[in-house]
This record gives C-alpha cells, sequence and structure tokens, in this order.
C-alpha cells in the first residue's frame, strides 16, 4: 500500500506543483493587464495629449489667448497626473525611465509655459524668440524620445511576459504526461509483487498471531523452499519450542503451588499428630493419590501417626522397627521405595460406591539433615507420574523441617516449664531468705545500739569520777578556812552577847512605846470608819438626791418649754413671759444642782477623769462657736488666740477642761460690761510660780480668759474662789450666779493636774483668769480606747481630726499590709491576722489617708473596707489604680459595711442624761435615722414615772413620730412583740427588769426585731455601767461576727496568696525558724501553779525550773485568782482541783469570765480516776488534765502542746 | 546481711552522724527510723541543695537552724490529701462513731497530720456526725513549718476536685464546698472547723503520752521507722487510748507483727482499725 501512498503523494505534489505553475502564469497575465496594458495605453494618450498641447500652446503663442493657454495648462497637468500614475504602475525595472519621463515632461512644459507667456505678456524680444523655440523643442523632443524608450519598453515587457507564460504551461503539460505514465508502471508492478510475496506473508502472520494466541495446534503448511518456505519452518520450529517450554512451566509451576500450599498448610504451631494430618491430607489428593499414610519415627521405632483414607485392619500392624516392612526398610536405607503392580487384597482404596486396589504403593523416608524422621505411605489407582514424584520428593524435604520444628518446639516447651517451675522454687526460697534478713538485720542494729549506749555510759561514769575528785580537793581547802573562821567567829560572839544585854533594855522601852501607838491606832481607825461611814451617806444621799430633785426638774423644764414655744398659739404675752420665767429658773436650778453635785464629786474624790488626746485647734473651734452669739448679743468683742508655740495637741480632760474654760467665760461675760473678752492659749512662760506643778510634769499650756470688766479687788482675790463666795454678796443678786463656779473650776484643776491663777490690777480694770496645765504625755491616754464611741453628749469626738496612721514597726524583711478600714476594732482584727502572716501592719481609717500612706509607703498588699467615710472604697481604688507607683500593689476589697451597717443599726446605742434638751433628741434621732436609711416613725418609751409621761410625750413628739408610752419592762416587751417600732427609749431604773437585762433579752430574743434603743436615765452611769452598755452594744455587733468572719476567711486567703506570691505555694518566703532545741519552748515561760500541798508543788517545780520556766505559786484558788490579775502574762497554769477555801472548778471558772484569761492555757491536776470528773474539769474550763501522781515526763510532753499556741 | 561496724561505707557513718548532730543540736531523733529511706532522702537533699557532701550538711545545719528548717521538710514526708483512703472514712462512721457517741467527752490524737488535710477531714466527719462540740483533736507533727500550714487550713484550689470526689466516697453527708470559702486560686476552711483543733510539736521518737485518749490516729507514718521505733510508739499508742479506745493506721500499715498485737481487737481488717482490749 506504501507504494499507491507514494503514488498519490506524487500525484498530489504534480498537481500542486501544477497549480503553482498556473497561478505564477495567472499572476504574469494579470500584470500584463493591470500594468503593463494601461501604462501602455496611457502613453500613448500622453503622447497624443502632449502632441495636443503643444498645438493649443503654439495656437495660443499665436493668438495670444489666454483662455487657450489656461487650457493647455490644465492638459498639462492632466498629463503631470497620468504620467505619475503611469510610473505608479510600471514594472520596476522601468519606473527610472517613467520617473525620467516625468522630469523631461516637466521641463518641457515649464519651458513652453514660459514662453508662451512671455509670448503672450510681450516680453519675449523676438531674436530670442527663435532660440527659445529651439530650446523647446529640443526639450520636446527629449520628452518624445523618453515617450518612445518607454513605450518600447513596455511592448518588450509585455511580449517577454507573454512568451514567459507559454513556455511555463508547455512545460507544466509535459510534466504531467510523464507522471502518469509512471504512475500507471508503478501500479502495475505492485500488483505483481503483492501476488507473490505479501499472500504467504499474511499467511506466515496469522500463523503467528495464532501461536501468540496460545493455540499450538495449527499446522504450518509451507509449500516452497524459498525464503519463504524457510520463514515458515522457522515459525513452525518456534510453536514447537514454546509448547515444550510452557508444558515445562507448566509442570513446575504445579509443583511450586503444590509445595507452597503443603508449607502453608504445615505453618503455625502444629503439634506432630495435626502436622501428620495436614500433611497427608493436602498431599495425598494433590499427587492425585487416594490413600496415605504416616509414620513418626520415635523410640527407634516408627509409629502410625496419621492416615488418610485409611481403614484400619487388624491384621496391618501400627508399629514397625527399622528394617521391618517396606516402610521399615525405607526408613532403613533412608530411599524411596516404590511399589507398582500391586496385589488385589493389598489394601483397596474405597469409598461408599465401591472399592478398588491401588496401582502404586510409594513409600518415602523424611529425612532432615541425613536423620530420619519420619515415613510417608501413598497409595494411588494410578500411576504416579515422574512429577509426582518429583513434587513428593520435594515436599519430603519441607515436611521434614516442619516436623523437626514441632519436635523442637515440643522440647522447648517442655524445658520452659521445667525452667518456671524452678524459677517459683528460687523464688520461694529467696523470700524466705529476706526475711531471715530483716530479722538478722534488726537484731543487728539492736546490739549495735546497746553497744553504743554502754560506751556512752563507761565515758559518763569515767567524767562524773574527775568531777568527785576536784570536789575533793575543794573540800579539803574549805575546811582549812572553816576552822580559821571558827575562831574569829568565837570573838565576835563575846561582843555580840554584851550587844545582846542592850538590846534588851531597848526592846523593852519599844514594847512600851508599841503598847501606846496600838492604843491611838485603834482610835484612829474607829475615826476612819466613822467618817468612811459618813461619807458613803454623803454621796448616797447627793445621788438619791440628784435623781430626786433631777426627775421633777425634768418635767417643770420641758413642759415650760412647750409652753413657752406657744405652738398651739393660744397664749397671752404676759403667760408667755411667765413660762419662760419658769423655764429659766428650772434652768437655774438645774445648774446649782449640778455644781453641788460636781463639787461634791470632787471633794470625795469620786470624780472620774478621762484623759485623752484634745487638739487645741478644736477646743479654739468649739468655744469660738459656743460664745460667739454670746458676745454678740453683749456687743462685746470676743477672740480665741492661739499662740505660736503650742503643741498640737494634750492630754486631758476634756469635759472638766471645757467646763472651767466656760466658767471663766460666762464670768468674763457676765462682768464685763463693754470691751473685749479673750482667750489666749500659750505655752506658759518660765518665770511662773506654780505652787502645785512639778518642773518634771513637763511643759505647761497656759490658758488665758482676758477680759475688760470690772476686776477684782486685791482683796477679795482670794475668797471668790471660796464656796458660795463672791466678790460682793450683793453680786448674786445683781449679776446671778451661784458662787460656786470658781470653786469647781479651781478644784477641776486641781484634778487635772494644774491650777488657776488670777491677775487683776483691781476694780474696773479688767481681769485675766489664767488656767495652767501640764501637757501631759501619752500614757494616761491609755483609757481613751474605751471611749472611741462616742456615747454621751457634748463628747462628740472632734470632727476631722486626722487619726494617726497606726504603726507597728516589727523588724525589717517581712512583707508590709496596708488595712483601710474605719471601724477601729475590725481594723485591728485585721491587723492581728496580718501579724500571724507575718505581715507588718499598717492602719488607716479613711479613704484620703489611706491614699496617702499608700503613695508614701508602697506597702506589698491592700486590704480595702468599700464603705469608707468620705472618699469611698471605689475611689479609693481608682486612684491606686490610676497611679503607676501603686498600680501594681494587690488590692483586697470588702463590702462588710452591708452587712454591719444593720449590724450597727441593730446595735445603735445612745445614751443620753436627763434632762435633755430637744436640740440632743433631734440629734439623737437624726443619728438613728442615718443608720436606718429611713424616719423614725414609731417610737416606744419605755418610762415607769407617769408624771414624765407627757413630758415625753412633748420632748419626743415632733408630729411626725407616734410615741407609745408604758411603764414596766415587761409591758415594753409585750408591745414589741406585737408590733413593730423604729426605735425605742428606754429608762434603766425600771420595776421589774433591770434595764441591762432587758437589753440583752431584746437582742439575743430572735423573736423581737433588730431595735436602735435609746438609753434615757437619771441616773449618772459610772464608767463601769457605760462600759458594760457599750460592751453590749459590742456584742450586738459581735454577734454579726458571723458575716465578719467571712470577710476574715477572704482576707486571709488574700494574704496567704500575697505571701507566697514570690516564695512558691505555701509561703516558702519565710525562712525556717528553728534556732535552737525544741526543748527551748519552756524557756523564759511563766507557770503558775496551784497546789494546796507544798510537797507537789515542790516536786513540780524543781522540774518546771529545770526545763527554763519561771514559777508563780499559789495555795488555793482564791490566790491564784489574785495571782493573775498581778501577773497577767502568765502563760500557763497548772491547777489542783481539790484545794480548800476555792476549789479548782471554782478558781476555773473564775478565771474564764476575765476577757484577758479566756485563752490561757490551764491544765488540771486530778486526782480522781472517774471519767465523769475529768469531763467536769473540761467543763470547768480546764483545756486538759493530767492525772495525780504526775507523770514528770508526761506532763512535760502535755505543756510543750499547750505552750505552743499562739 | 547483718551490717558489721567495719563493713559501714563512709556514707552510711555520715548518715549516722548526720542523725547524731541533729538529735543532740535540735532533740529531733530521726536515729531509728527506716535508714535505708532517709538515707535516700539525704542523698537527694544532699544533690539538690548543692553540698559537696553529708559531712557539708552536717556542718551547715549544725551552724545555722534555717539549713536544719531546710533539711528537716526534705526529711519528713508530707504526702497527704483530705479524706484519703475514703474507704477508711466510711469505715469510721460506721464502726467507730457510734462508739464515739457514747462518750461525754471525745479527744482524739492524730499524730503525724502533716499539712493538716486529714485533720480537717476528720473534723468534718465529727461535725457531720453531731460529735465536733464534744471533741478535741490533737493534731501533732514534728515540723513546725507544717504545722503552721496545717493551722491555716489554706489548700490549693487545684487538688479540690480530688478531695471532693473523695469527700463524696467517704460518705460525706454534704458537700465538701460547705466547708471552705474559695478565692485567690486557694481555699481557707471554715473557721469553724478550727474551733476545737490544737496543733502542736511532738516527736514520737522522744515524746511522751500527754494525755487519755479516746482515739488515735497515725495512718502512713509507721513505715517510715523501724521495727524498734515502731514497736516504741505503738506502745505509745497503747498508753495513750483510753480503755476501749480506738487506733487507726494506715492502709500499708498492720499491727500484726508488732509487740503489742495481742492487745488490740480488729474492727476492720482491711482499714486498719482496731480497739484497745478492755
Amino acid at each position: 500500500m506504501g507504494i499507491a501512498t507514494l503514488a498519490m503523494l506524487g500525484f498530489v505534489s504534480y498537481l500542486g506543483w501544477n497549480f503553482y505553475m498556473a497561478q505564477q502564469a495567472r499572476s504574469e497575465l494579470q500584470a500584463i493587464q493591470f500594468n503593463d496594458f494601461p501604462a501602455l495605453k496611457q502613453i500613448n494618450s500622453d503622447s497624443v495629449d502632449a502632441a495636443n498641447m503643444q498645438e493649443i500652446l503654439e495656437s495660443a503663442m499665436q493668438e495670444k489667448d489666454l483662455d487657450l493657454f489656461k487650457s493647455a495648462q490644465n492638459l498639462a497637468a492632466t498629463i503631470d497626473s497620468n504620467i505619475q500614475q503611469v510610473a505608479r504602475v510600471v514594472p520596476v525595472g522601468v519606473k527610472p525611465d517613467a520617473d525620467e519621463l516625468l522630469t523631461d515632461f516637466r521641463n518641457y512644459d515649464a519651458a513652453a509655459e514660459k514662453l508662451t507667456t512671455d509670448t503672450i505678456g510681450g516680453n519675449l524680444p523676438p531674436d530670442q524668440q527663435q532660440a527659445r523655440l529651439q530650446e523647446l523643442n529640443t526639450l520636446r523632443n527629449a520628452f518624445a524620445n523618453q515617450l518612445e524608450v518607454i513605450r518600447n519598453k513596455l511592448y518588450g515587457g509585455f511580449s517577454s511576459k507573454l512568451e514567459d507564460v507559454q513556455a511555463r504551461s508547455e512545460s507544466a503539460w509535459q510534466l504531467g504526461l510523464g507522471l502518469v505514465l509512471s504512475l500507471l508502471i508503478l501500479i502495475l508492478t505492485s500488483v505483481v509483487i503483492s501476488r507473490t510475496i505479501l499472500r504467504p506473508l499474511q499467511y506466515a502472520m496469522d500463523a503467528a498471531n495464532k501461536i501468540a494466541n496460545g493455540d499450538w495446534a495449527i499446522s504450518i503448511a509451507y509449500t516452497g523452499r524459498d525464503e519463504l518456505g524457510r520463514m515458515l519452518n522457522a515459525i513452525q520450529r518456534m510453536r514447537d519450542r514454546l509448547k515444550s517450554r510452557f508444558d515445562d512451566d507448566r509442570r513446575e509451576e504445579r509443583i511450586k503451588t503444590i509445595i507452597a500450599e503443603l508449607s502453608t498448610r504445615m505453618r503455625g504451631d502444629l503439634t506432630v499428630e495435626e502436622l501428620a494430618d495436614h500433611v497427608l491430607t493436602y498431599l495425598v489428593p494433590a499427587l492425585n493419590a487416594q490413600v496415605g499414610l504416616f509414620y513418626i519415627f520415635r523410640d527407634n521405632s516408627l509409629h502410625l501417626l496419621g492416615s488418610y483414607a485409611y481403614t484400619r485392619r487388624k491384621s496391618l500392624a501400627n508399629k514397625f522397627a527399622l528394617g521391618e516392612s517396606l516402610v521399615g526398610q525405607a526408613a532403613l536405607e533412608k530411599k524411596q521405595i516404590m511399589l507398582t503392580g500391586v496385589p488385589d487384597d493389598y489394601i483397596t482404596v474405597s469409598s461408599g460406591l465401591g472399592d478398588a486396589v491401588p496401582r502404586n504403593i510409594l513409600v518415602t523416608p523424611i529425612l532432615h539433615e541425613g536423620e530420619l524422621r519420619a515415613v510417608v505411605e501413598i497409595g494411588s489407582l494410578h500411576s504416579l507420574e515422574a512429577g509426582d514424584m518429583e513434587i513428593l520428593n520435594i515436599a519430603v524435604d519441607h515436611i521434614a523441617i516442619a516436623l523437626t520444628s514441632s519436635l523442637s518446639r515440643l522440647q522447648l516447651g517442655e524445658m520452659l516449664r521445667q525452667t518456671q517451675q524452678q524459677a517459683d522454687l528460687l523464688q520461694k526460697q529467696q523470700e524466705t531468705m529476706q526475711s531471715i534478713n530483716e530479722d538478722l538485720e534488726g537484731q543487728a542494729i539492736a546490739l549495735s545500739a546497746s553497744e553504743m549506749k554502754l560506751q556512752q555510759q563507761q565515758e559518763e561514769l569515767r567524767r562524773a569520777n574527775e568531777e568527785l575528785e576536784e570536789q575533793a580537793q575543794q573540800l579539803r581547802a574549805s575546811e582549812e578556812s572553816l576552822q580559821a573562821q571558827q575562831e574569829e567567829l568565837r570573838v565576835i560572839n563575846e561582843e555580840l552577847e554584851a550587844q545582846a544585854k542592850l538590846l534588851a533594855e531597848q526592846r523593852n522601852e519599844l514594847l512600851e512605846k508599841n503598847e501606846r501607838l496600838n492604843d491611838s491606832q485603834e482610835v484612829l481607825q474607829e475615826k476612819t470608819r466613822q467618817l468612811e461611814m459618813s461619807s458613803k451617806y454623803k454621796s448616797e444621799f447627793l445621788s438619791t438626791m440628784s435623781h430626786e430633785l433631777r426627775t421633777p426638774l425634768n418635767s417643770i423644764l420641758i413642759l415650760s418649754n412647750s409652753l413657752a414655744d406657744n405652738k398651739p398659739a393660744n397664749l397671752t404675752e404676759k403667760q408667755i413671759e411667765h413660762a419662760k420665767v419658769i423655764h429659766s429658773a428650772g434652768a437655774d436650778l438645774l445648774s446649782l444642782i449640778n455644781d453641788i453635785l460636781d463639787i461634791s464629786k470632787v471633794e470625795e474624790g469620786k470624780m472620774e477623769l478621762v484623759i485623752e488626746s484634745l487638739a487645741l485647734t478644736d477646743l479654739a473651734d468649739h468655744l469660738r462657736r459656743n460664745f460667739e452669739h454670746v458676745a454678740q448679743h453683749k456687743n462685746v468683742e470676743f477672740g480665741v488666740d492661739l499662740m505660736p508655740g503650742v503643741p498640737h495637741a494634750i492630754f486631758t480632760d476634756r469635759q472638766r477642761l471645757e467646763q472651767v474654760l466656760r466658767n471663766f467665760f460666762s464670768n468674763a461675760f457676765k462682768f464685763t460690761p463693754h470691751g473685749s473678752v479673750r482667750l489666749r492659749i500659750a505655752l506658759a512662760p518660765t518665770d511662773v510660780r506654780f505652787n502645785r506643778i512639778q518642773p518634771a510634769q513637763g511643759p505647761v499650756l497656759a490658758l488665758s480668759v482676758i477680759d475688760t470688766g470690772i476686776g477684782v479687788p486685791k482683796d477679795k482675790q482670794q475668797i471668790i474662789f471660796e464656796a458660795f463666795q463672791q466678790v460682793d454678796g450683793t453680786t448674786s443678786r445683781k449679776y446671778g450666779g451661784t458662787g460656786l463656779g470658781l470653786t469647781i473650776s479651781r478644784e477641776f484643776s486641781h484634778l487635772l493636774g494644774g491650777e488657776v491663777h488670777l491677775h487683776s490690777d483691781g476694780e474696773g480694770l479688767g481681769s485675766t483668769f489664767t488656767l495652767y496645765l501640764p501637757v501631759g504625755t501619752g500614757e494616761a491616754a491609755a483609757d481613751t480606747t474605751t471611749l472611741q464611741h462616742g456615747m454621751p453628749p457634748g463628747r462628740d469626738m472632734p470632727a476631722g481630726t486626722a487619726p494617726t496612721p497606726v504603726l507597728r514597726p516589727q523588724g525589717g524583711g517581712r512583707k508590709t499590709l496596708l488595712i483601710i478600714e474605719d471601724d477601729n476594732d475590725f481594723s485591728n482584727i485585721l491587723s492581728e491576722l496580718a501579724e500571724e502572716f507575718h505581715f507588718r501592719s499598717l492602719q488607716a481609717h479613711d479613704g484620703e489617708r489611706g491614699l496617702e500612706m499608700a503613695k508614701q509607703l508602697r506597702p506589698d498588699a491592700v486590704i480595702l473596707d468599700i464603705g469608707l467615710p468620705g472618699m469611698d472604697g471605689w475611689g479609693v481604688l481608682e486612684a491606686l489604680k490610676a497611679d503607676p507607683h501603686t498600680r501594681d500593689i494587690p488590692v483586697h476589697c470588702f463590702s462588710g459595711k452591708d452587712e454591719r451597717a444593720k449590724a450597727l443599726s441593730m446595735g445603735a446605742l445612745a445614751y443620753y442624761r436627763k434632762p435633755a434638751t430637744p436640740d440632743q433628741i433631734k440629734d439623737a434621732f437624726s443619728r438613728i435615722e442615718e443608720r436606718l436609711a429611713r424616719h423614725v416613725r414609731r417610737l416606744l418609751v419605755v418610762e415607769d414615772n407617769s408624771v414624765q409621761h407627757s413630758a415625753i410625750h412633748e420632748l419626743f413628739d415632733n408630729g411626725q413620730v407616734d410615741v407609745t408610752v408604758c411603764t414596766t419592762g415587761q409591758e415594753a416587751l409585750d408591745m414589741l412583740r406585737r408590733e413593730t417600732y423604729d426605735c425605742m427609749v428606754l429608762d434603766l431604773s425600771l420595776p421589774d427588769i433591770d434595764g441591762y437585762s432587758m437589753l440583752e433579752h431584746i437582742h439575743e430574743d430572735d423573736a423581737y426585731p433588730a431595735l436602735p434603743v435609746i438609753v434615757y436615765t437619771a441616773r449618772d452611769l459610772t464608767r463601769e455601767q457605760e462600759a458594760r452598755l457599750r460592751k453590749y452594744a459590742d456584742r450586738i455587733i459581735l454577734k454579726t461576727d458571723q458575716s465578719s468572719e467571712r470577710l476574715l476567711s477572704e482576707a486571709s486567703l488574700f494574704l496567704h496568696w500575697v505571701e507566697s506570691a514570690d516564695g512558691g505555694p505555701g509561703g516558702k518566703a519565710r525562712p525556717g525558724e528553728i534556732n535552737g532545741h525544741r526543748d527551748d519552748v519552756f524557756a523564759g515561760k511563766q507557770v503558775l501553779l496551784v497546789d494546796d500541798d507544798m510537797r507537789n508543788i515542790y516536786a513540780l517545780s524543781a522540774s518546771l525550773e529545770e526545763w527554763g520556766c519561771e514559777i508563780l505559786l499559789a495555795n488555793n484558788g482564791r490566790e491564784s485568782l489574785e495571782m493573775l490579775d498581778v501577773n497577767p502574762d502568765t502563760d500557763i497554769v497548772l491547777m489542783d482541783i481539790m484545794m480548800p477555801e476555792m476549789d479548782g472548778y471554782e478558781a476555773m471558772q473564775k478565771i474564764r469570765t476575765d476577757e484577758r484569761f479566756k485563752k490561757l492555757p490551764i491544765l488540771a491536776l486530778t486526782a480522781k480516776a472517774m471519767r465523769d470528773d475529768r469531763a467536769k474539769c473540761i467543763e470547768a474550763g480546764a483545756n486538759d488534765y493530767i492525772s495525780k501522781p504526775v507523770d514528770i515526763e508526761k506532763l512535760q510532753s502535755l505543756m510543750r502542746v499547750w505552750l505552743q499556741r499562739p | 546481711m547483718i551490717a558489721d561496724e567495719s563493713d559501714l561505707s563512709v556514707e552510711e557513718i555520715e548518715v549516722q552522724l548526720l542523725l547524731e548532730a541533729i538529735y543532740q543540736k535540735y532533740g529531733y531523733d530521726f536515729r531509728s527510723y527506716s535508714r535505708a529511706s532517709l538515707r535516700r532522702r539525704v542523698e537527694h537533699h544532699v544533690m539538690m541543695q548543692c553540698y559537696a557532701n553529708v559531712s557539708a550538711l552536717i556542718h551547715d545545719i549544725l551552724h545555722d537552724g534555717a539549713a536544719f528548717s531546710n533539711l528537716l521538710s526534705s526529711l519528713t514526708i508530707n504526702v497527704t490529701e483530705m479524706f484519703r483512703d475514703p474507704e477508711f472514712y466510711r469505715s469510721f462512721r460506721t464502726l467507730v462513731v457510734p462508739i464515739l457517741k457514747t462518750y461525754p467527752f471525745i479527744k482524739i490524737w492524730h499524730a503525724g497530720c502533716s499539712t493538716g488535710e486529714e485533720i480537717y477531714s476528720m473534723a468534718i466527719v465529727l461535725m457531720e456526725e453531731g460529735l465536733y462540740e464534744r471533741s478535741q483533736i490533737y493534731a501533732t507533727d514534728i515540723d513546725r513549718d507544717v504545722l503552721e500550714k496545717a493551722k491555716r487550713g489554706i489548700f490549693p484550689l487545684a487538688e479540690l476536685r480530688k478531695y471532693t470526689d473523695n469527700y463524696d466516697r467517704s460518705g460525706g453527708k454534704g458537700t465538701l464546698s460547705d466547708y471552705y470559702t474559695a478565692k485567690y486560686d486557694n481555699v481557707i476552711m471554715d473557721p469553724r472547723l478550727k474551733k476545737n483543733l490544737i496543733f502542736a510539736d511532738h516527736d514520737l521518737a522522744t515524746d511522751q503520752v500527754f494525755g487519755e485518749m479516746q482515739v488515735v490516729c497515725c495512718r502512713n507514718v509507721l513505715i517510715y521507722f523501724n521495727r524498734l521505733l515502731q514497736n516504741r510508739v505503738l506502745q505509745l499508742f497503747h498508753e495513750s487510748l483510753d480503755l476501749g479506745g480506738i487506733l487507726c493506721l494506715g492502709s500499708k500499715e498492720s499491727l500484726r507483727f508488732s509487740s503489742c498485737a495481742q492487745t488490740f481487737d480488729v474492727l476492720d481488717t482491711e482499714q486498719r482499725i482496731y480497739r484497745k482490749r478492755v
């Protein structure tokens, strides 16, 4: 076919070439048509046109006609453009000529036109005419020639092109002819070839394909001996070879498959029985056999291990020795034995359908590394082929290996079991050995311990010996000195005897004197007793009197006041005036009573002082405020001057001081009709001579009231200080006053540790009363803490006193905690908590101060109460976080105020003394209302004196309050249970229940709602009573310590977190403080031993002292209380139970009632053995007990436990 | 192998000397503790604190109390958790509490209280059974630092889940969260639980009985003592206990091989709760 393609290709190329030729011809013809021919045409017409032009110009020249000239010009232009076109169109070879033609024409045209113009214009001189004409002709000729040239060229080109075309087509035609001819020849030849060659080739190809597809059987007939035949031959041989190869492969494959499958069947941990079974089961059918037996070589004989389609027959054995039967023989020879032509009764291959005798029996020994392992016997109905034999031979090797491994496995298993058994045995033995070891070790240690002990004892003995020797020597030396001393003593003795006689005489004299002294002492005592009794009567009388006097006075004052107010506006002026007089008389009476009481108290020495810090600026402000309007009213100038150099504060009893100053002031105003009254506070000048103040008392303050009044005449200056004395007996009538004021002032000034001086130049020259006071130190300020709750009126804490931060310097290296909390008590509790966490604590009681301290001192942590006065907690927190210096300090906030505000409202307690002014009551109410955050609407008043009821109604009723009055405590309790009240006013002296009990009752019984209470009583409360009231209030607040507990827990967690922040959890930051021996716990501890038996005391105290304790002794319960009172910092008490006067139980109970000793460890020493008695000890207040006789070691351990508690 | 004097290695001598030094100087007697484990801990401490050898450590502790505190913390094992071995607490509630309810006053001694978790666990059990008010729990340990921590009753918040689980499994009647307040990654035990707790320093090797107890609890401490010391301590407990008093040991400890095995009845073998024979 290739040939045809080739032919096709040739033909196609011929066509192409032909086409190309034709194309060429066409283009040439086109060229002629479009270029040469038009060009020629144009040239011709140009020539004609040129001639025309010539004619026209001539005519124009002749006729001198411009119009003709113009038409000639137009024609020239046309010719020009035609020529240009020609130039564009002509073939390249002719182009230059065309250009030249154009040039020639233009020359000619220009000249012609010029000539014509000149001629027409008359510019042409006749002589030149000819020349010009000639010129013109020349040009024209040139043009014409050129024209001719072009024409000829064009013609030439034209004809040559035509010739070309013709030649081309001729050659094309020739070629075509030739091709056709050769094509024909080719076709012919190919047909011939195919006939002779291709067919047999095709045949051969078919054969090869069939062989490739696996058809081995095709016949390959070859016909001739030529190449083709030979090729066919070759193919045939190839086919044969392939076939035999293929057969071989197939056989091998079969063998391999069988062997592989056999190996697979033998894989795994098979027992020999399983192995035999698997082998036979697979191999026998694989070999196309029907029967098989497997004998294993064991114990020097062959045992039947497995069988395939074998029927056992009794007469045939299952066991062969070597050499016995064919099996044994094969085994012995280690060679395969084949039996053919098996007799008919040899063995039958049977199935359910029939049986037959096998044709072949094959016995094969199985050898592993030359060792016999087993024998396989196979029976087959057909002859076993060589291939089968081969399979068997190979299989046998594999079987041998598998068998051997199986046997080895068995062995290994056996050995492993044995090993394990041995191992177990070994372990048991080891354990036994170990426990024996331990025991032995123990004994060894015991031995070495006792050895060491012995050695130690030996050492000690030796040391003791040496000491003894030393002491013996010392004794001898001292003996000698003793003798010398004895001599001296004898001499002294004699002297003493003489003196003794003298003394005896003197003694007798003294005895007599003593007698006399005793007598006078008795007289004195009797007098003292009488004096005491009378003063007792006096004070009783006074206090009763005050109560009795004040009560009706109360009514008088209040009711008269109310009348004077005249609210219902139904009184006349005169009546109002009367009421006012009554009121002022009552007021005077009241102040008189108060003054008398004060004086008597001072004289009795029963005046109690409360020393606290008083800021002088506050005092000045207070006094200024109080007396400004009086001064204004009296039209007298008034001023308070604080001189520079005075201390910031002094320590004194504020109330009394003010009383003195007030007395001075009222006198001053009374006796100064015009002018000025000034108070001057300064340090006392050094030249003042004091009567009572000692220089050791420190700096002295001088408070002087200077007035420009009537003065005091010199002779009266002393007596005015006497009671009831005034300058002039008539003074009281003119100026009023009782004459007691100055007396009281003087007494008070003495009480305060100072004195009063009067200076007046005389009558009409003014006077200066100066109170000198030592500035005082803070020691007496210990009392201040009891009065922090600001109870009685006129005693309010000066507002705006900046509390000084309470710094407890405790040694460096500790973290500092800043506590910002306005409740002093809670702040102290937090401070103690901080102490437990080894923080140094600083306290601030308001926000601004706290902020200041935080910025200055940069504490390590801050605990902040949200509810603060002034700047509240949130403000402080914001400020702390805004300042980069304090931003990183951890802050723990709590808002205890919410819970404690409620608590405070529950326990809000105010105390007023009768009679109270309406202002005071208003003040109390507003304070309560502030705490309650609502108005007091319902008021319960408990007052036994019914006469007082109307006064009370008046006093408390301001139109908005609903007042209910009851007269007994019980009635009050009932009312409280039934209805709700916002506030209760309670008189402490009720007929049925004592006021305190009532308060306790109300607050402890949940049946009564929380209630603020105003205690309103005529009695003066002693300090103890006040303290009790206040303590009671405290307890109420403490009762809500439930909530405080939670606050404390959170604060503890905060401190723990801060503490461990850089020391790891649990605070390893604190270095361990074990610096001494464990037994140091006893050193310096104070122990109180209470026992009536001196022997016990002796025994115990000896040991206690040895440990380093300090001992206090008491013989009974009562003494123990006294001892504790005197030594309140005792660390632990050992208390015997059975003692005279007051036994241990009672003593312990009493001790526990004292606040100071609530936490004191007390160990009871009890001889009683009964369990209940011991429980009784605990109930009585003991922390623990130890029984008598006391085991000293046990006591030491026990004390160690109790002494360690903080 | 009995340790012959001449066979003692240098390390063993050093450890012996160290224990002597501690006893002489500070009064803590570790000489009868299980020597093998002590030695391990000493060596560990030496390595952690970068001493050259044990002798350098001896020198340091004799002159510097803080070094001794450090050593003490290494020597005493402080593995503990709240309601450790919850089954023990369950058994305590079932078997021991009914006995305790018959006493008017209960004193419990918990020796080796470590950081106090088990003390508070006991307190909670007592409170739930209504026995707390008449109980007094003495918690003793040899290490004062650890006693401080126990007194504070502050534990890390991360452990609370495990503790709560233990509590539930021990038969707790409420929830563990009733007894603590949490903040700042820690919790602090309710102050009510602290009321009747007394923490004190007591060395089982040297100190004596200090009171008569109804219950003595000493769990997972004896295993660190040698046989001799164990016997001494058990004798101590025996003396401290009231007739019919209860002794509780740790789950790996037993009375069986000790000298006072015959003087106790067994209340619960598995949980190691014994009662003193009357």
